[in-house]
């Protein structure tokens, strides 16, 4: 019972199968559990109905991109404005600018610059849980 | 109109430069073609004045001649009266040829010459007569040359009638007084037909050359209005150019952008997994082990080089942004030296590091300031055998400073990476910086390198108002140094930013 306190929910909203795969299979053997969603309109729903503790976010999707999903999140209610929000980019520099516009006085906010490594995700997702 | 354009419109882009050349290409030889055109006629008018000079002065040589012959009734004058009379009456042929439907050139030429006229000349006078003979002061002149020739014929008779009253009688005091009136007469005549023929060769002389003038005024203009279409036509040509090329360098960064994507995302995927796998298969061999981190290495390389790429187009595509803020340009290098760590171990180098202190904030943009000190250490880690030493300085230098064999002109922050590697051939010094060089003793050793890395440093450091130069000896090794102004870097607003390596 105690451990089930603490098991996390982290919803990974990315549109790539590959990618979503791995990263679920990461996050499962860290003891998560895991909702996966394969654009922004699936992932606002799935983080409306089961409020994840952290959302993994990647930006380029069809349907509704990450930016558009953020914005909508932040809108929809009290726990929307707080949940912890990871955006996984390459950073051309374009969206880099989206994401300076969308991310400021957001104290929510994560970018993972270097979603190069998995390693590095995975410490950004325990440092916003902390 | 409207559908030319849309024709215009639909062509492809060779398509339309062809078309705006050959465009081009017919104003200039329309234009070449008239200058030729109105030279040509200046040409003849001017020959047919000449002509005309030639035919009134034989004309009064005559005149004289055949008065003083009406004096004298020496045999001599009156030879000269012909010998001077017919150059009139042999341009009279040309006239006579030219007027044909086909006329003998030959004829008008001989004729042309034997009145004066230079040989050369005679082309330009046929086409003359010929093309304008009906026409306007052409024309005109033309009827006053008839009319010239038609009193030179008179002229000549009363010439032969005057030489058969001499021929009839010893000297002129044997001349009956029926005789005299007649000869008085004549010499009557041939004063009054010299009046003519003066008027008429004044008039023929002036219509031509108001002829000139005209023709001249309306060269003149045509070659203005020549002018300016094919000054019209070379802005448009100029700025379709343009336009061309701003269109195509949207497309190229749009490109770059997709490109750069797509080939990421695969190889994050790619080393995602084998991140995974590293850490799951426990059982794998060291063999697979050692696969494993090949793959990994290589995916690694693969990433950076489309990260070259990536940002080689866009400095080629110029005014990338620069965004300074204020950062700890020593704690960057460190981070950077990080990125290294682990060939550093391998290769068992020896790291000195040489800062002006242990920290130094300047307002840099830090995307550049990464790829610059990235980009020379990883040359340096590259090109240096084991054991051997890199020394990386970050170093305030004020004006006067010597650096090896240059001196700082003013207080900069001079940075600088040094290896006890391979060394740069002299020969090779001046290719350095140039896109895709290779140095032949790095690749005798075929250490991996895209050539890319030292182009892309030059083009940030010349954006930011810095300096870039290195020394080399060679098989002792090369130091690169780098400065900018201790004010930092400018902001530059650019359509594009550098992107430094995910790590």
């Amino acid at each position: 019972m105690e451990e089930n306190t603490q098991t996390k929910k982290i919803l990974i909203v990315e549109d790539e199968n590959d990618q979503r795969d791995i990263l679920s299979d990461e996050f499962k053997d860290q003891g998560f559990e895991v909702l996966i969603a394969e654009n922004g309109k699936k992932g606002l729903n799935s983080a409306k109905e089961q409020r994840p503790d952290v959302i993994l976010l990647d930006i380029v999707m069809p349907v509704m991109d990450g930016i558009s999903m953020m914005s909508k999140l932040r809108e929809s209610s009290t726990w929307g404005k707080k949940v912890p929000i990871i955006l996984l980019t390459n950073l051309t520099s374009d969206s880099d600018r989206v994401i300076k516009a969308v991310s400021e006085n957001d104290p929510a906010y994560y970018l993972v610059k270097s979603d190069w490594n998995l390693e590095n995700v995975v410490d950004k997702v325990h440092e916003c849980l902390q | 109109m409207f559908k030319l354009k849309e024709k215009f419109l639909n062509l492809p882009i060779e398509g339309k430069i062809n078309l705006i050349l050959a465009a081009f290409l017919i104003v200039m030889i329309l234009l070449i073609g008239a200058f030729w055109f109105g030279m040509d006629i200046m040409s003849a008018t001017r020959a047919f004045v000449g002509g005309e000079g030639l035919w009134s002065k034989a004309q009064k040589n005559a005149t004289v001649e055949i008065l003083q012959y009406a004096d004298t009734f020496d045999q001599r004058h009156y030879d000269s009266f012909h010998e001077f009379i017919t150059v009139p009456l042999i341009s009279k042929i040309a006239r006579l040829e030219l007027e044909k439907e086909n006329y003998n050139p030959e004829i008008v030429e001989k004729s042309l010459v034997a009145g004066g006229t230079n040989i050369e000349d005679v082309p330009s006078m046929t086409r003359l007569y010929r093309w304008f003979g009906d026409i306007g002061l052409m024309k005109e002149a033309i009827n006053i040359w008839n009319k010239g020739d038609m009193l030179i014929r008179e002229f000549q008779m009363k010439g032969s009638q005057i030489h058969t009253i001499a021929q009839s009688v010893d000297s002129p005091s044997d001349l009956n007084q029926q005789q005299t009136a007649e000869l008085n007469s004549l010499i009557n005549d041939i004063n009054n037909l010299n009046t003519e023929l003066t008027k008429l060769e004044d008039e023929f002389s002036q219509i031509l050359g108001e002829g000139s003038r005209i023709l001249k005024q309306r060269l003149i203009i045509g070659m203005i209005i020549f002018a300016l279409i094919l000054s019209g036509l070379f802005l448009l040509f100029v700025i379709y150019i343009r336009n061309i090329v701003a269109k195509v360098d949207e497309a190229k960064s749009e490109f770059v952008y997709l490109a750069s994507h797509q080939l990421k995302t695969p190889l994050t995927s790619i080393n995602w997994y084998t991140e995974r796998l590293k850490k799951k298969a426990k059982n794998l061999s060291d063999q697979g082990k050692k696969y494993l981190s090949k793959i990994n290495r290589n995916s690694n390389r693969m990433a950076r080089l489309v990260y070259d790429l990536l940002n080689v187009s866009r400095v080629e595509m110029g005014g990338f942004a620069v965004n300074p803020k204020e950062s700890d340009v020593i704690k960057i290098a460190n981070e950077v030296l990080e990125d290294f760590k682990n060939e550093i171990e391998n290769k068992k180098l020896n790291i000195e590091k040489d800062f002006e202190s242990d920290s130094l904030n300047i307002k840099i943009d830090r995307n550049l300031f990464e790829l610059v000190i990235y980009n020379l250490l990883s040359n340096a880690v590259q090109y240096t055998e084991e054991d051997d030493k890199i020394k990386l300085s970050i170093k305030k230098a004020k004006e006067g400073t010597k650096v090896d064999s240059r001196i700082i002109d003013s207080e900069c922050i001079l940075l600088s990476v040094s290896d006890t590697g391979l060394g740069i051939p002299k020969d090779e010094e001046n290719d350095v910086f140039q896109k895709f060089f290779r140095s032949k003793n790095a690749e005798k050793k075929n250490t991996t390198g895209s050539g890319l890395g030292l182009y892309l440093v030059k083009s940030i450091i010349d954006q930011i108002k810095g300096e870039i130069w290195f020394e080399s000896k060679l098989n002792e090794g090369t130091t690169f140094y780098v400065t900018f102004p201790t004010e930092g870097m400018e902001k530059q607003e650019g359509r594009k930013e550098l992107t430094s390596y995910n790590k």
